[in-house]
């Protein structure tokens, strides 16, 4: 377990070095400390029973929070590659604060060292390849028609909100 | 996975906006999270489970070992969260109600923890499981049914002997003497002598009296009796207070009258009056024993309007003459009932937790807003009333024990039943 909060620490300060870092070389010091404070508000309410704060919501905040200004340094011509990684090492983040969180809220674990080691294994091919192939889109550049983007947006939405659906409704 | 999917659609709207690849490109990684963990989740999930109690019937406090075993009998591997709500009124000892696990095909997961309760019938209902995905994105709640009881019986103290005497008795050597000459060890009477009587028997005294006769001194016979204890459940006369019920002292003095009765080896019934009529037939021995402590572990206090009064007591339940002992607060109402028992012939014995002292003990220690004054008017003019209920059933040879539940039951009933047995015998005579 201590392993897995390492890892969790070790991941959202990768993330808040690289985003923090990115902004500070454009010059952007307000929105690094942006960064920081809500990699500070994450972290807070990380330990648990601080104000009253549920972990998983402060959590989930904290990843909103770093996700929406990665963007927005993207949208204000940040390199995409440390933003992309930073959005990366904040998932995987976020999913190991939510694994530790599940995993403390029970007595007994059974096999709990199995769970760390495959889960963490599983997530860390993930990210890899969530990373590989977002900064290939940032990369590659593709000329399609609008009909052709339109019905790729269309499909994107379409799966998204089946995935939705699906969600409510269980296996 | 509300956040989840809210910042992918954040991403791709503000991407679309902005005209910006990059941040739609921010959106690829998440995509790629959300398609692992639908790919991970359990799509036929099939557990069991299975509980198991170290003891399905206790006494009061004793703890109980619970096992509880989820298997996963599907073809999936299933990462399981396991809860197992204890039943309530009963309260943890040690070790553990919830865990996760992840279980392959015919894994099993397996925890125990004991618990300890008051008297009752406690059931342990299902047992929850969550199931997610590797991530913890997808749910599925799963109950499984793994429902055992267990039964909290009162504890029965030990007593010394309980004399009784009922005008009938059974035809086996007993304890309870017998009304009838015989063999046995207390003096009854005198009788000519018979042919066979033993000469240490002749009264010399008696025949030293007469020329011609011979006298033979009759001892008592001692047989077993048939008791049925009968308890009053009813709400109406069953006090309350925020410190407990007094019909937990009844249940208690039930257990132990029938421990004590059942190891004098007489036979025993018992009748629970209340919400229903409970009916343990009469009985020797160990087993029924375990039969009315099961039905005392079980009883509690209950409102029926037909049973509201004793009139629907079945008193056919027990042998005609034998010996009844009511346990009651007793109500002003039920003096005429008991009054018809002792008519018909029944040895009555009433052992009467006292409601008055009972909540009164309460009102003390508790700032109940009352005026002092005033409480203690009431007070005072309760035990007038209840007084004067109990004088009504001992002036018709009924056995009364009035009992302060503060006193412990074994020396309360030592004292009184010998003084309340004195009282009936001035009365006979």
């Amino acid at each position: 377990m201590n392993h897995l909060s390492t890892l969790t620490r070790a991941s959202l300060a990768g993330a808040l070095i690289v985003l923090a870092g990115a902004y500070a070389l454009m010059g952007g010091w307000a929105f690094a400390g942006a960064v920081i404070a809500v990699g500070a508000l994450w972290a807070f309410g990380m330990q648990r029973r601080a104000i009253g704060l549920r972990a998983p919501s402060a959590v989930s905040v904290g990843l909103a929070g770093l996700i929406l200004l990665a963007a927005f340094g993207l949208a204000q011509g940040l390199p995409a590659a440390p933003v992309l990684l930073a959005g990366v090492l904040a998932l995987a983040a976020w999913d190991m604060a939510r694994l530790l969180h599940r995993l403390q809220s029970v007595e007994h674990i059974e096999n709990r060292d199995l769970i760390i080691r495959q889960h963490v294994t599983q997530l860390a091919g993930v990210c890899a390849t969530g990373l590989l192939i977002a900064l290939a889109a940032s990369i590659i550049r593709l000329d399609l028609s609008f009909a052709a983007v339109f019905a790729l947006g269309l499909v994107a939405l379409w799966a998204l909100a089946r995935l939705s659906r699906n969600r409510f409704s269980g296996p | 996975m509300t956040t989840l999917l809210g910042l992918i659609f954040a991403l791709l709207l503000f991407g679309l906006a902005a005209l910006n690849g990059n941040v739609i490109a921010l959106a690829v990684p998440f995509v790629a999270y959300l398609g692992w963990a639908m790919l991970r989740r359990p799509e036929r999930i099939r557990l069991t489970a299975t509980r198991s109690l170290s003891l399905d019937r206790v006494s009061n406090g004793r703890p109980v070992d619970v096992t509880v075993s989820v298997r996963n009998e599907g073809e999936s591997v299933v990462e399981a969260r396991i809860d197992d709500p204890i039943a309530p009124g009963l309260e943890l000892v040690e070790g553990i109600t919830s865990a996760i696990a992840i279980l392959g095909p015919g894994g099993q997961v397996e925890f125990r923890y004991t618990v300890r309760g008051q008297r009752g019938e406690h059931r342990f209902r299902d047992i929850l499981v969550d199931v997610t995905d590797s991530a913890g994105l997808f749910h599925t709640a799963l109950t499984l049914e793994a429902r055992a009881t267990l039964v909290v019986v009162p504890t029965a103290q030990r007593l010394r002997r309980i004399t009784i005497r009922p005008p009938r008795t059974r035809g086996f050597a007993g304890p309870i003497p017998a009304r009838q000459g015989g063999s046995g060890i207390d003096f009854f009477g005198l009788r000519e002598y018979q042919v066979g009587d033993r000469l240490r028997r002749i009264n010399w005294r008696a025949s030293a009296r007469h020329e011609q006769e011979l006298f033979t001194n009759d001892l008592e016979q001692e047989r077993l009796a048939d008791v049925g204890i009968i308890v009053d459940a009813r709400d109406e006369t069953n006090t309350r207070t925020p410190n407990g019920s007094l019909f937990e002292h009844s249940v208690a003095a039930a257990a132990t009258l029938a421990d004590t009765f059942l190891s004098e080896g007489n036979r025993v019934g018992m009748v629970i009056y209340g919400s229903a009529i409970v009916n343990v037939f009469p009985g020797y021995g160990r087993v029924q024993k375990m039969r009315i402590l099961r039905a005392l572990g079980r009883a509690s206090t209950g409102h029926n309007e037909a049973l509201r009064h004793l009139d629907r007591l079945p008193t056919r339940a027990f042998p005609a003459q034998s010996q009844i002992v009511f346990i009651s607060p007793l109500s002003r109402d039920d003096a005429p009932v008991l009054t018809r028992l002792r008519a018909h012939g029944y040895a009555v014995i009433v052992i009467s937790p006292d409601p008055v002292s009972f909540e009164a003990l309460w009102l003390k220690s508790a700032s109940s807003g009352l005026d002092p004054a005033f409480q203690h008017t009431a007070v005072r003019m309760l035990q007038v009333e209840r007084r004067l209920v109990l004088r009504r059933l001992r002036q018709v040879g009924i056995q009364v024990i009035n009992w302060d539940v503060t006193q412990p039951f074994d020396q309360v009933i030592r004292q009184q039943l010998t003084i309340e047995q004195l009282k009936i015998e001035r009365l006979n005579r």
